[in-house]
């Protein structure tokens, strides 16, 4: 256990320069992004005011109000949103090739440290996983300075109202990253984290048996993938409501029980036995 | 424990944050308008079993709130129901539409839940 945590911090800080700058990246864009989307807003409400529409609410009608729900679906707030997904998604293949391609092959170091190998497998997801955690969050603190950024800048006869909880209810990216209840919530990420287990997996297969090893690893993963879609293509072939929604919750919670077990055995396997340097 | 700071601050930042959102901010802003049949005259016992089911929809009408079910008892939202049946109200929002397919799941099974269907 304390092994495992010294290598958590030991992974985590190592990337933490990169994963600050990240964040602080999305914190600038996101908040330059109020500033501009509120000025073209106000310009063209001047606009239509010059042009002889005096009236607030007719403004309103001709190009809407503005609030949050409205912001969260421009690329200033999507843009930085999708750029830390794509490149988490990246640091989680990264942070195992770093270790092989780097100078001096420091994988050879790791695997030679004092401890159960499967520690450097649960660091690494750890690391990747916390990552995620710390910018879900990070967003959602986000959410509320906009939001009060937004009520400041805008005068109130243009500006829309929504909390915290409609804002994400009402943005289709944002209802994936907070889901309706804490349940949900938990149950959603525990299925990142296999995700994020079985890319590990397939990625030491590769490793271990190269060129094949890929193969089985891109295999692994989709054999994952069908077997999480199951319960949604029986409800396909049935033409009907075969599974009920809460059926669905619970065999997928099994499932990723029995996937994690099995992910965790494989890698265990071939992290002592078959992995090269 | 000087070399640990930033991992424990962002696990710390990381658990208020989200903890708060669904723990406080959601479950105060989650309310909903709380409705109740008014008994003007009459006998109150007929309408012991009416359910009147119903969507609630933002000021602007655009944005989905949930699915409340007013009866002779008052309001019922999904955040009052059991996790599971929360689950369920996605095909089927009548409470006690879900409590006869608990009981006869294999019937229910591949049939379609629109209840006008049924009746």
């Amino acid at each position: 256990m304390k092994n495992f945590i010294k290598l958590v911090r030991f992974e985590f800080n190592r990337v933490a320069p990169v994963y600050g700058v990240l964040a602080i990246l999305t914190l600038l864009i996101q908040i330059v992004g109020v500033f501009v989307t509120t000025n073209g807003y106000l310009n063209s409400v001047n606009e239509l005011k010059q042009m002889g529409t005096i009236d607030d609410s007719m403004i309103t009608s001709d190009i809407g109000t503005m609030g949050m729900m409205r912001y969260t679906s421009t690329l200033w707030f999507l843009g930085p949103i999708t750029f830390c997904a794509a490149a988490l998604l990246i640091y989680s293949l990264f942070i195992w090739y770093r270790d092989w391609f780097g100078k001096n092959t420091f994988v050879y170091r790791l695997l030679m440290l004092p401890t159960q190998r499967l520690n450097i497998l649960f660091s690494k997801v750890t690391t990747v996983f916390l990552m995620v955690i710390g910018l879900v969050a990070f967003q959602l603190i986000l959410l509320h300075i906009e939001s009060n950024l937004f009520q400041m800048l805008i005068p109130k006869a243009y500006f829309s109202y929504a909390n915290i909880n409609q804002i994400i209810r009402g943005s289709y990216y944002l209802s994936i990253f907070y889901p309706a209840s804490g349940i949900l919530f938990f149950s959603r990420y525990i299925q990142g984290l296999l995700g994020l287990l079985v890319v590990s997996t397939a990625i030491l297969l590769e490793r271990s048996y190269k060129i094949k090893g890929m193969v089985m690893g891109g295999c692994y993963a989709a054999l994952i993938l069908l077997l999480f879609a199951v319960p949604y293509l029986l409800q396909v072939f049935n033409s009907s409501y075969y599974l009920f929604s809460s059926e669905i919750f619970w065999i997928s919670i099994g499932l990723t029980v029995i996937i994690s077990i099995v992910s965790i055995l494989i890698s265990h396997h071939l992290l002592n036995k078959k992995v090269t340097v | 424990m000087k070399k640990y700071w930033k991992l424990i601050a962002l696990i710390i930042f990381s658990g208020i944050s989200i903890s708060t959102f669904y723990l406080v901010t959601a479950s105060a802003e989650n309310s909903y308008p709380q409705y109740t049949i008014e008994t003007r005259s009459g006998d109150k016992a007929v309408i012991k079993d009416l359910v009147l089911s119903a969507s609630s929809y933002n000021e602007y009408g655009d944005y989905y709130w949930d699915t409340i079910q007013i009866d002779a008892e008052g309001t019922i939202g999904s955040k009052d129901v059991p996790f599971a049946e929360q689950l369920d109200m996605a095909y089927q929002n009548d409470l006690s539409v879900q409590k006869i397919y608990r009981e006869h799941r294999g019937f229910f099974r591949s049939k379609n839940w629109d209840m006008a269907q049924f009746y």
